[in-house]
């Protein structure tokens, strides 16, 4: 506190951009690192995620159940003389106990050995690179024998390779749709704010006749729109698209108010006075204040949405049959109950991908937020 | 001022009208009507159906459809509910009366703790407690609200086991409710309310943490701050004063903002703790196209939105002056 | 046991002096309360609100008036053998006309809760209101008969004649609609016609207003939490056990309203409530849980009968638009190919976890003897075989698959449709999921998407030569055991007959033809015996034809708290009739 202003601002002026300042500032903090470095793994996972998970999206068998199977440990050493081995997992048999009535599985003595770069089904990364190696498996030897790194799910599908598949619906779902909503929500405040007058009479009576759409009716209104054989998940994206175009208001409410009060401040006076036109002063002086709410909104609107989506898979717009999203593992956990939590403990999984991945993108945002902006630097 | 509101008077009649016919278009345009589910019922016939659909009024044209409930409105009348078959608003009316017990000790203990919090975290900038509480506010904000109540259920279900305690599961008043004197009836209520308020209130206290703090951070570096600072100004009247007055500004103005929803209830957590408040009702009114009771209900949170936003309006203006009411 | 069994049957049989009670017979329940325990409060549960107490415009499945016409009707059935005993009817009735006409007496010294006697008007008035095309009451097409009206008069005060348009086995039942008083809504009838009626009884009318000519009447309703309702003193008078005590014993029932099944049974768990209807083995698991862990004292009945609901996918035969899939639909083969892909064993396994039942027919499982006959008559299963339903679509012409391993025809179009459900439902979800799994196996390629329910609804219900769906997976529920065949299902042109719904309404197939005429047929044989075996006919036609493939069903368990005595017999307890009257119900 005790710096005075000029010689943090003489390096500035000419030495380093604000980008550069910006990344320093960045760098001093760890937990916005951490954050950062976590989505970009994430983000690998999502484009990697056929490679990674040893199933196809749905496979199961109808002849040897594993629904709910538990996570199989995976073993190193030789249970007889306890020397190092080929990593391995055992076969598990499955049997309802009509007293307690839990699906009852044990390991059998069976040992199926770990594999890695395993033929498998076949995919395509990024829709593009063809390929039918996974990271592990057991391979075909032993179809009735996997691993379930974190168990499986309702219809013995491996909760692990779901996990890996719906983080890509999950991880793009919100993007597109809060960052068009973003842009448009910061264009109308500021040009609301900017012109005033009857632009931003219309531009306010139109933030509120927005506002009242049933936004519910509108999106099972759009998908009917839709026939009914194209991808639902294409579709999912063309909506949510869409529904950006009506749900920019509160933003815009926001950097209108926020700019009404900055208009008036001394900087801008100043700007005016030094000739600078109203595209420049809007876009190089005003805007800028708004990277806090911008911020924090983009930084709460994609998880947001990533939530949003779970309960989209109940109207038939979201991530249907067979597609998964992190939400819709999540309410499929919740409609098992209490049995999800004493039971199969594992379906819960999916719930920590979506908090961490909502912690990364505030811890992120947080950072990016106090490095961008001069004043809160510390 | 009156001539701002008055203004703002005129505004709002094409707002409205623009509105309805949007609300009114999207909901019947939406495939199926309330009748759909009784196509599948194997008891009722098709001409039954063709009945209540006359009965109803849904086997006019969509326009006729919203000239007649328009008309009505005006007259004060929101038309009948076709679940209830009772007028619109005394279906809303006791749904919105409990909810706002809810609302309002929700959105009391979400300030009680995101002020506080918030103003820590930008005085403590950086430091562990900062840090740590950012943690964990994220953590509970990634957390889906319908998940994080199936916990807390299981967990109420679990300490009821264990200690004995009538700990409510749900709902907002006992089954003994009648019998109880009137301090009994408050605190029985309060007794049923004080879980999912909590709740509530941490669950959504991250966003407001965040905004107060970052608000406050960018005042506390202000020429004047720094200047209150050089006078000898004690640290608490700076902060509080000084600081926390013009860092919440933006927040302030936006309480407009909570008109509407202090009608809309608390969400999903009424539902999951089988709250008797505004959500369940709605959201059984929106699965089963309850067209009227939908319409009715998106109407009044309309008009409170607009009539919230001009006191933001006012309230920027009153807080701000250089802002000039527009 | 045995004697009071007799003194039953003698005072219900017999005709006794004029105003003798109804004595419900002992052997309904398989604990007698001979230590008369009276009082106390049977509580249960409901997932959504209550919308109306208005019987006439009430359409829920679990109401308020609903719950107070329990204990009112001429006639009841007895959950031992299906037959409809007299009630609030005297004795049985003087049937004439060849069958058509009912004369009924009705039994004396009746009163609603408020003390008014019941006598005819009260059917009367009730019938009239519910026939009332502008009233849109949920029981008006109770009141037909193929299309043609029942009349009902009043001969005098004690008794009612029934003319019904042709004979129907459900004569019994549709004479079993709950009277409700004269005084309160044929007053205002009489007055103000339907709309007075439509704005009677809502939520907002306080409960000391409503009148109840059955066991209970409400006793106090708050919005979204709960209804409780009191014991009717009246029906106390004429409602008796096999020892002469009044019924019934509780004193009151009440509703907690909660948000889901989930939310139900955590309220049972916690002894919040006496009773839970457990879905599934995980239900069953958790209960079985608290019950050994010694937080639940509870008696746990797993498997007492299937549900009586079906799911099931059908095929729309109504594509003009696509030639090539109204052939294949309108195929028997390629629709017994599909019913020989449905991996039943797999869907109970999976789906239901473990516990259910596979089906074949419309008739649901649980209504045994019907099933029995339809089998014995020949009614043909086609059950899991790959193997079978790849020598059919062979047959079909369906001899090569592509490069991807779909089968093709001749001229290479690969064999696909489209299946769809209502998203949200994951049961179903995952049926339709197992389906397309096993599909594949044999290179039939189906495109399953779960998509809104109301749109589903709309298509499978859509009329016209080009109807806009190829295949429909969705449950039924509902229907009765004394003809369960679905009057808008069987017969052509019925809106449920979803399979083939053309404009016309006209039959395709000579099945569809003959099971139409069985279908009337059936319901217009009185003698159960020889309904039984048309029924039988009728599923014969059906599983030949295989319009519908049905799949698997869940089963229903009883669970109830150990405070409640009197539920029924093991026996005697199933979907249909449930575990329980609540005139016999105590509390211990």
């Amino acid at each position: 506190m005790t710096t005075t202003s000029p010689t943090t601002k003489a390096p500035r002026a000419r030495g380093q951009s604000q980008l550069a300042v910006a990344w320093t500032q960045f760098r001093k903090n760890r937990l916005a690192q951490i954050g950062g470095t976590f989505l970009i793994l994430l983000y690998l996972m999502a484009i990697f995620a056929p490679f990674l998970a040893p199933d196809g999206l749905s496979t199961y068998s109808t002849t040897n159940i594993t629904r709910f199977h538990p996570p199989t440990p995976i073993q190193f050493r030789d249970p007889e003389t306890g020397a190092f081995t080929r990593p391995f997992v055992y076969k598990y048999t499955q049997q309802l106990n009509l007293e307690t009535f839990v699906n009852e599985y044990r390991p059998t003595t069976t040992r199926c050995p770990i594999y890695f770069g395993v033929r498998g089904d076949e995919y395509r990364i990024l829709g593009l690179i063809p390929g039918n190696i996974h990271l592990y498996g057991t391979g075909q030897e032993n179809p009735e024998c996997k691993v379930y790194l974190m168990g499986g799910e309702a219809l013995g599908r491996d909760l692990f390779t779901r996990i890996m598949y719906a983080s890509q619906i999950s991880l793009t779902i919100g993007v597109g749709a809060v960052l068009i909503s973003t842009v448009i929500g910061l264009m109308m405040g500021a040009m609301a704010a900017f012109f005033g007058g009857v632009v931003d009479t219309l531009i306010m009576r139109l933030v509120e006749v927005l506002a009242a759409i049933p936004g519910l009716f509108l999106l099972i209104l759009l998908r009917s729109v839709f026939p009914q054989d194209i991808n639902p998940i294409f579709a999912l994206y063309m909506i949510l698209g869409i529904l950006a175009f009506i749900s920019w208001g509160g933003l815009a409410r926001v950097t209108r108010g926020q700019l009404l009060s900055v208009r008036e401040q001394d900087f801008v006076s100043a700007a005016h006075a030094l000739g600078a036109g109203s595209g420049r002063i809007m876009v190089r002086h005003m805007l800028p204040t708004m990277t806090t709410y911008v911020i924090v909104g983009l930084s709460l609107g994609i998880p947001g949405a990533i939530l949003g989506e779970s309960g989209l898979s109940f109207l038939g717009i979201g991530a249907v049959e067979p597609y998964v999203s992190w939400g819709s593992l999540l309410a499929q956990a919740q409609e098992g109950g209490f049995s999800s939590i004493t039971q199969r403990p594992w379906v819960l999984i999916p719930g920590f991908f979506i908090v961490f991945t909502v912690m990364a993108f505030q811890l992120l945002g947080d950072g990016l937020r106090d490095a961008f902006d001069p004043r809160k630097r510390s | 001022m009156i001539p701002f509101l008055l203004r703002r008077l005129v505004q709002s009649i094409p707002t409205l009208l623009i509105a309805s016919v949007l609300i009114f278009f999207v909901i019947s345009l939406a495939p199926g009507d309330f009748l759909t589910p009784a196509k599948l019922n194997p008891n009722i016939s098709p001409e039954q159906i063709e009945i209540l659909s006359r009965n109803f009024g849904l086997d006019r044209p969509v326009w006729e459809q919203y000239f007649r409930w328009m008309g009505n409105m005006l007259r004060g009348d929101f038309g009948l509910s076709f679940q209830y078959q009772q007028p619109v608003l005394d279906v809303i009316w006791p749904r919105v009366k409990n909810s706002l017990w809810l609302v309002l000790l929700s959105t009391v203990l979400f300030y009680a703790i995101a002020i506080p919090v918030g103003v820590y975290g930008a005085v403590r900038q950086n430091s562990l407690g900062d840090k740590s509480i950012n943690v964990v506010l994220y953590f509970l904000l990634g957390f889906p609200s319908f998940f994080l109540a199936l916990i807390v259920i299981y967990f109420i279900l679990q300490i009821r086991n264990a200690t004995g305690l009538d700990v409510p599961i749900g709902g907002m008043t006992s089954n003994n409710y009648e019998e109880l004197s009137g301090l009994g009836k408050v605190l029985d209520i309060l007794k049923h309310l004080i879980i999912p308020a909590t709740v509530l209130a941490i669950s959504d206290a991250a966003g407001l943490t965040r905004v107060i703090r970052g608000q406050m951070l960018e005042v506390m570096r202000s020429d004047y701050v720094r200047t209150a600072r050089a006078k000898g100004v004690s640290e608490r009247s700076v902060i509080w004063k000084h600081t926390f007055r013009n860092g919440i500004l933006p927040i302030v103005a936006g309480i407009g903002g909570l008109l509407p929803a202090a009608i809309s209830g608390a969400g999903f957590m009424e539902v999951v703790f089988a709250y008797p408040g505004v959500t369940p009702m709605l959201l059984a009114a929106l699965n089963t196209q309850d067209l009227y009771l939908v319409a009715g209900f998106t109407v009044i949170t309309t008009v409170l939105l607009i009539i919230g936003n001009a006191i933001s309006d006012l309230l920027l203006a009153v807080v701000d002056p250089r802002v000039k009411v527009a | 046991m045995k004697k009071a069994l007799f003194v039953a049957l003698a005072l219900t049989a017999g005709s006794a002096a004029s105003a003798a009670p109804f004595v419900w017979p002992a052997a309904w329940t398989a604990e007698q309360n001979t230590a008369n325990k009276r009082g106390g409060e049977f509580r249960t549960f409901t997932i959504s609100d209550f919308k109306t107490f208005n019987p006439f415009t009430s359409a829920e499945a679990t109401s308020i008036p609903g719950t107070m016409d329990d204990g009112a009707g001429l006639f009841i059935q007895d959950p031992r053998n299906d037959e409809f005993i007299p009630y609030m009817a005297e004795s049985k009735p003087v049937v004439s006309n060849g069958g058509r006409r009912f004369v009924v007496k009705i039994r004396q010294g009746m009163k609603f809760s408020d003390g008014q006697p019941i006598t005819a008007d009260d059917w009367i008035s009730t019938y009239r209101i519910h026939t009332d095309d502008k009233v849109g009451s949920n029981s008006f097409d109770s009141f037909r008969l193929a299309g043609k009206p029942i009349t009902v008069r009043k001969i005098d005060n004690y008794t009612l004649q029934f003319d019904f348009p042709q004979v129907s086995a459900s004569a019994y039942g549709i004479m079993s609609y709950a009277p409700w008083p004269d005084h309160v809504f044929g007053k205002a009838y009489r007055e103000g016609g339907a709309e007075a009626i439509k704005k009677m009884w809502t939520l907002g009318t306080p409960a000391s207003q409503i009148v109840s000519p059955g066991m209970w009447v409400l006793d106090s309703y708050r919005a979204g939490e709960r209804a409780v309702f009191k014991k009717n003193e009246f029906w106390g008078e004429w409602n008796k056990d096999s020892r002469g005590q009044s019924l019934p014993y509780l004193n009151n029932l009440s509703y907690r309203i909660v948000a889901d099944q989930n939310a139900g049974l955590a309220a049972y768990l916690a002894g919040q409530i006496d009773t839970f209807g457990p879905r599934n083995a995980d239900d069953l698991a958790q209960i079985k849980r608290a019950i050994d862990g010694g937080s639940l004292k509870a008696t746990l009945i797993p498997n007492v009968s299937p549900q009586a609901t079906s799911q099931w996918i059908v095929f729309n035969w109504n594509k003009a638009g696509d030639p090539f899939k109204q052939k294949l639909f309108r195929d028997v083969r390629f629709r017994r190919a599909m019913s020989h892909i449905a991996n039943r064993k797999a869907m109970v396994d999976l789906a239901l976890g473990g516990l259910g039942t596979e089906t074949y027919f419309s008739v649901y499982p649980i209504f045994r003897q019907q099933l029995a006959a339809g089998i014995a008559a020949g009614a043909p299963r086609y059950t899991y075989n790959l193997q079978a339903a790849s020598n059919l679509l062979r047959q079909m012409g369906f001899t090569k698959k592509n490069a991807q391993g779909w089968l093709v025809d001749g001229s290479g179009k690969v064999l696909e449709f489209n299946l769809s459900t209502n998203a949200g439902n994951t049961v179903r979800e995952q049926l339709g999921r197992i389906f397309a799994d096993e599909a594949k196996k044999v290179g039939v390629k189906v495109n399953f998407t779960p998509i809104d329910f109301n749109n589903l609804v709309g298509q499978l219900t859509a009329k016209g030569e080009n109807r806009p769906f190829d295949a429909i997976l969705l449950g039924l529920s509902g229907g009765s055991n004394v003809w369960p065949f679905g009057t808008n299902v069987v017969p052509c042109g019925g809106n449920l007959h979803s399979y083939n719904n053309p404009t016309n309404g006209a039959c395709l197939t000579s099945q569809e033809s003959l099971m139409t005429k069985l279908y009337y047929q059936g319901d217009a044989t009185l003698d159960d015996a020889k309904r039984r075996a048309v029924g039988a006919q009728l599923l014969k036609a059906e599983g030949e034809l295989q319009p519908v493939i049905y799949l698997v069903g869940g089963n229903y368990h009883v669970t109830f708290n150990e405070r409640l005595g009197g539920e029924y017999p093991r026996n005697m307890m199933d979907a249909y009739y449930g575990n329980r009257a609540l005139a016999l119900t105590f509390i211990k």
